[in-house]
């Protein structure tokens, strides 16, 4: 009988004001804390500013602010989730998302833990998929769609 | 000034910007412009050159053009059909080398035809200072018009 190689899938839930993300660990670069956030005047209302990180200019974005257009703004808890660069983007273009509180990583080794959400998903262009992870409701975003409205 | 090693740090409505040395900027006192005292129009002051008048605009925090009166000095940039000039708080040139700029793109649409108005950072820390594309910056305040 051949066995059956089980495979892990690390996850990260990035909480936020609406539903809480969850993305592949190994898109996240590094979770700071939020320092300074310059102004981006004229940007998108999604863009909350830039931040230093290492030594790139970090783009932070409110996905809330993409979801229904309410703008978060960083609060005590805050940390903001670096991701690597989008498929097809600059080496250099990492981006932030800003979270409400520290993220929570997640192993799935039973793919049973993640379904479709069955109440329903949530529509937007952005978000991929609305699942359950055990007794949670989830967003997966859309990286695709995320790329096309960062580089148009 | 004309050395690419050099920036000019401003002060926009409290956040800080740069602009490179390689560029072609006069700074020009107050008491030598000419203040709109219309309360009407997108200019705030004008600079007399050669039968020709160099617009000068104040921006807010969110780049949209505002009325102050509590303002000292402007920065004109080399552009077409004329030099055209910014409302700018704590102007300092550099020291040569200091600023250490890094690529930088924002995310989303170009704010003009002529690209995005930013096109590097200094970052230090978790601060990071924008550095201004002088061609779209110049482009950008054109268009605001009288």
């Amino acid at each position: 009988m051949a066995a059956h190689a089980q495979q892990s899938i690390h996850l990260i839930e990035i909480p936020t004001d609406r539903l809480p993300l969850l993305v592949p660990s190994a898109t996240i670069a590094e979770v700071i804390n939020v320092g300074a956030l310059s102004p981006l005047p004229l940007a998108q209302p999604w863009a909350l500013g830039v931040t230093g990180w290492r030594t790139k200019a970090v783009v932070v974005i409110s996905f809330e602010a993409l979801l229904a257009g309410t703008i978060t703004m960083p609060g005590p808890r805050s940390k903001i989730i670096v991701f690597y660069p989008l498929p097809g983007a600059n080496h250099g273009d990492f981006f932030g998302v800003l979270s409400t509180r520290e993220p929570q990583p997640h192993v799935i080794d039973n793919n049973t833990d993640l379904v479709p959400n069955t109440a329903g998903a949530v529509e937007s262009d952005y978000v991929a998929a609305t699942v359950k992870l055990r007794d949670k409701t989830l967003l997966i975003p859309d990286m695709g769609a995320l790329e096309t409205m960062f580089y148009p | 000034m004309r050395d690419s090693n050099q920036y000019l740090r401003f002060s926009l409505s409290g956040a800080y910007y740069l602009i490179s040395g390689a560029v072609n900027v006069a700074i020009d006192q107050r008491d030598n412009l000419e203040i709109n005292n219309t309360g009407t129009g997108h200019v705030c002051a004008w600079r007399s050159h050669d039968g020709t008048r160099w617009p000068a605009y104040c921006l807010d925090q969110d780049f949209k053009v505002a009325q102050r009166d509590d303002w000292q000095r402007a920065m004109f940039f080399e552009a077409q059909p004329t030099p055209v000039g910014l409302i700018a708080d704590h102007v300092q040139l550099l020291p040569d080398g200091e600023a250490q700029i890094i690529p930088f793109r924002p995310l989303g649409p170009p704010v003009t035809a002529a690209g995005h108005l930013f096109s590097g950072a200094w970052v230090r820390g978790s601060q990071a200072i924008l550095v201004f594309d002088p061609k779209v910056l110049a482009t950008f305040l054109h268009n605001l018009g009288g």
